[in-house]
């Protein structure tokens, strides 16, 4: 999977192709914490930390 | 052909787990940034609220808005939260919830308010170093009431009876104006509560122009 897409990076240069991948790398770190993280989080969360008190 | 497949796999393993751990940092440190910005709406909304000459009734106030101020000087002049109506998981992630059925402040009863001890910003991280004697101030439209923990205990997550209008004594007619907070225990865990109680111990008339934020 990754050595396909190193392998079509549209960039010839290796610190060209270094830096793209780092970009790429961020990419999708990002995506993780900003708009997957905050919404799987809450229905994740229960048993980590959860204060009330309830019946059940 | 194989050896492609089995190394997109460990490469798809690989990537899981790195996923997995990026989560936890998330829970543990990106989830305050999402009840910050709840606060920052909460405390505008009030202060609005708060502003508007006429006194509206604060008798019923809407799940999710907020409806007074806590501040424990303990841990510092920072520590300072909106508390929101409603103790739903979506109502904790803004910050401190209060107990719908429970008193409003100030009121005979218990006025019973729930908050994370760590993520979303751990309104309640340190309320285990609170001693009897020590002050909890709420800050409502009209009033600033301040509250003197009487006592901490270590419940069951079903022990219900902590939050009646006299802890402990379901069904039994309130006499005194008393303050409930919960948080779970220990922390990173929801085995268990911690429970700090509670009195009031001054009620002060707020001049108006007083700010939320």
């Amino acid at each position: 999977m990754y050595l396909w897409i190193w392998r079509h990076l549209p960039v010839r240069h290796p610190a060209a192709k270094a830096g793209l991948s780092l970009l790429l790398v961020l990419l999708a770190v990002a995506a993780l914490w900003y708009w997957v993280f905050p919404w799987l989080q809450p229905m994740l969360n229960h048993q980590i930390d959860n204060g009330t008190i309830n019946e059940g | 052909m194989i050896r492609g497949f089995i190394r997109g796999l460990g490469e798809l393993f690989l990537t899981f787990g790195v996923a997995v751990v990026l989560f936890a940092a998330y829970t543990l440190w990106g989830t305050g940034q999402y009840t910050e910005n709840a606060q920052a709406d909460l405390g505008e909304k009030l202060d609005r609220e708060w502003a508007r000459p006429e006194k509206v009734t604060t008798e019923k106030v809407k799940l999710g808005d907020g409806v007074a101020l806590i501040r424990i000087p303990k841990f510092g002049k920072k520590h300072r939260f909106v508390v929101v109506e409603g103790v739903g998981v979506g109502d904790l992630r803004k910050g401190p919830g209060h107990y719908p059925d429970t008193a409003m402040p100030g009121e005979l009863g218990n006025f019973v308010v729930s908050g994370h001890r760590t993520t979303y910003s751990a309104p309640f991280n340190r309320v285990g170093e609170l001693r009897a004697g020590d002050k909890i101030l709420i800050d409502t439209r009209d009033m600033q009431y301040v509250y003197k923990v009487t006592g901490l205990k270590v419940v069951r997550p079903n022990q219900v009876e902590v939050t009646e209008p006299v802890p402990f004594h379901p069904g039994r007619k309130p006499k005194e104006r008393l303050i409930t907070l919960t948080t779970c225990h220990p922390k990173y865990s929801a085995a268990q509560r911690l429970i700090v109680f509670g009195e009031l111990a001054e009620q002060t008339p707020r001049v108006t122009g007083h700010t939320a934020t």
